[in-house]
């Protein structure tokens, strides 16, 4: 309904209210109660000031006329004290007077009057202040319950998004963050997880924008963020679906620029992608030196569904004692009062002076509570320093193969139980390059047999097999080539090249789950296309500094059985579990 | 911010002159600016010259007139971005889906 719809159906009704009216001329209270009855108000009488206030805190009216000369206490004093007790409440007070002095009418709003009538009252004036007073009320009225339905709203929000969103991550008792929101909510987001494996994913984003708007993406990011993290996905892949989700989702001109980081468990190397974030620093342990800068490599998130990031993603070698240092743009942003920007210069000097044994962050946030002061904040600030440290890591527990009586491959072939499940998979040529196929597997043993609590070994078994079966059966790798010293970095070259040139070849996993009373087996088996390898020299490279066959004795520690076939491009392990 | 576009004869070719800070606040002036814009329009040149600060709303609002396009970078055109301008749009790999002249 329009204003003046309302204005309109009011001036029809008879009872539109109370007035106080405070006047110590009777003669003008007189004139003034008829003159309102009319405009179908209801009157209050008050004799003085001290009589206003005290008849007003007894019954609150819904608009006060009051006169400026009184005995007692004045308009001023009496006016001050009725627009306390109002509170957050709008009551429209209106000054009668006499006066003609513009300095007398100013103190009139100054003290907290809305309006002024002057003497001799005037019909027509009267009715047109009390409209627009009301009209002015009843905005105010609909902006206080807008703006409380909002406060509900975000309070609600906030839980859902703590909830959702926050309460899911992990390590966050050893990694140090700074967030300052610049509302009740934040557009910047971090997040942790875990991998299968318990390598440790992290993404810090930023949403366009801030407030409430901003945070709601939040929630599918999220969402997605966990479930392919847990699944073993790889951060590419990880970062390509978010991508997508939110480039469907969200409105144009909406999007996410994100740090994206995963630990390995090891504490060997870090895989990392920056999308449309300022840089990411890699910290020397030792010395708190800059060791590697990432600088952004890719568009934010959210803007072009078909991008790829295999492209984006690098790879560094750490050290355990390393710190990564993970920060939004709000940070370099800020502003001070004079409109400086704190900028990626001075976080890069904190670094440099920074001592090792103490949190960088720590510094950076102190100086920039200094440098920001009571400066108005612009957008949300978002850091995080992680220390590569294992504290942060789950404890390794990793489930062992339930019984030790061996199996043969014959065995396993003749098998066939009413409950068993077979599962086979077959990967071709190009698909070799990327796929990566132990989420499904994974996913389809968890769906079939459960067995959460198997899930890292399963993930690790998988893995090594697979790996074996690419590395060294189709691309004909000789790990040899990791004995050198810096022979690790040739190895993954040399392997990358092989990837990126095979177009034959292929690797058949088999899955056959055998639940049985007690418990069950799992039966994998692995066979690709190569010429097969020296199963026997690599089994029997047992010395623990070796690079070599650390895969093949990771293998056996893990599961029942492991059998070769005698060529070498065919594995068959057992790995069982009771109940 | 202050914004005013200026459509070619032909009105295939929009000129967006904009000035002073370009942020999140400037929403709603620059949708109701791109609004107005004849749909005839293929080609937008957006003059940076007089703007000394952007955040990511207004890279947002830049890739509203790259979708207009049809996701065509050529047709949306930044040009007299100064050097932090020229930084925000690098770090957010903004040459992928827009031409900026340097």
């Amino acid at each position: 309904m329009s204003l003046a719809a309302r204005d309109l159906i009011k001036t029809n009704n008879n009872h539109r209210g109370t007035a106080l009216v405070a006047d110590d001329e009777l003669s003008n209270r007189i004139i003034l109660k008829s003159l309102l009855k009319k405009n179908g108000y209801e009157v209050i009488q008050a004799v003085d000031g001290a009589d206003a206030v005290h008849k007003f805190s007894e019954k609150p009216t819904d608009m006060v006329f009051m006169d400026v000369m009184m005995p007692i206490m004045d308009g001023y004093e009496s006016a001050r004290k009725i627009k306390e007790i109002s509170g957050e409440h709008f009551i429209p007070i209106i000054f009668l007077t006499a006066m003609t002095d513009e300095d007398a009418l100013a103190h009139c709003i100054e003290v907290g009057g809305d309006d002024f009538l002057t003497k001799p009252l005037n019909h027509t004036l009267l009715r047109a202040k009390i409209l627009a007073m009301e009209r002015i009320r009843d905005l105010h009225r609909d902006l206080y319950q807008l703006y409380g339905r909002m406060q509900r709203d975000e309070e609600i929000a906030e839980q859902v998004f703590s909830n959702a969103v926050l309460a899911g991550n992990v390590a966050f008792e050893h990694i140090h963050s700074l967030s300052r929101p610049a509302d009740i909510f934040s557009g910047d987001i971090l997040l942790t997880s875990f991998s299968p494996s318990n390598d440790l994913n992290v993404l810090m984003g930023d949403f366009t924008g801030h407030g409430l708007a901003a945070a709601l993406g939040a929630l599918p990011v999220s969402e997605v963020f966990r479930s392919m993290s847990t699944k073993g996905f790889s951060p590419a892949r990880i970062l390509s679906a978010i991508n997508e989700k939110l480039a469907n989702m969200l409105p144009t001109g909406m999007f996410l620029a994100a740090q994206y980081v995963t630990i390995s468990h090891d504490l060997d190397h870090i895989t990392i992608c920056n999308c449309g974030m300022p840089d990411l620093l890699i910290l020397d342990g030792d010395n708190n030196s800059i060791k590697h800068r990432v600088i952004s490599s890719a568009l934010p998130l959210g803007i072009d569904s078909n991008l790829a990031f295999h492209d984006n993603v690098k790879v560094y070698f750490i050290k355990p004692g390393d710190r990564i240092l993970l920060a939004t743009d709000g940070v370099s942003e800020a502003r001070n009062i004079n409109g400086e920007l704190f900028g990626q210069a001075r976080i890069d000097e904190i670094v440099k002076t920074q001592n090792s044994d103490s949190f960088v962050l720590d510094t950076i946030t102190k100086q920039l509570e200094e440098f920001c002061g009571n400066a108005p904040q612009d957008d949300d600030i978002t850091a995080a320093e992680i220390p590569c440290i294992s504290a942060l890591f789950p404890k390794k527990e990793l489930t062992r193969s339930a019984s030790e009586t061996p199996h043969t491959a014959e065995h396993v072939h003749s098998s066939n139980i009413g409950d068993d499940v077979d599962f086979n998979l077959t990967l071709r040529h190009g698909r070799l390059r990327d796929a990566n196929p132990i989420p499904l597997l994974i996913s389809y043993i968890q769906e079939t047999a459960g067995l959460d609590e198997h899930r890292a070994t399963l993930f690790t078994l998988l893995t090594e097999l697979y790996v074996n079966a690419l590395d060294h059966g189709v691309l004909g790798l000789s790990s040899d080539i990791k004995e050198t010293s810096d022979g690790f970095t040739h190895y993954l070259q040399e392997r990358e090249h092989l990837l990126s040139v095979l177009n034959e070849g292929s690797i058949t996993i088999g899955l056959r789950i055998e639940p049985n009373k007690t418990g069950g087996k799992i039966i994998i088996c692995v066979e690709d296309s190569g010429a097969g390898f020296d199963y026997k020299k690599e089994r029997a490279c047992t010395s623990n500094t070796a690079l070599c066959g650390r895969g093949l004795m990771l293998i056996e520690e893990l599961c029942e059985s492991l059998e070769h076939n005698e060529k070498g491009n065919k594995v068959v392990a057992v790995y069982s579990w009771s109940n | 911010m202050s914004l005013s576009s200026s459509v070619s004869e032909d009105e295939k070719t929009v000129t967006m002159l904009i000035t002073g800070r370009f942020e999140f606040s400037d929403h709603a002036d620059f949708r109701k600016a791109y609004n107005q814009i004849p749909p005839t329009t293929s080609n937008y040149i957006v003059d940076m010259a007089g703007v000394e600060y952007m955040d990511s709303a207004a890279l947002g609002m830049l890739v509203v007139l790259h979708e207009r396009t049809g996701n065509d970078k050529t047709r949306v055109i930044l040009k007299g971005c100064n050097a932090d301008i020229l930084k925000i749009l690098d770090i957010s790999k903004f040459d992928q889906i827009l031409t900026i002249e340097r």
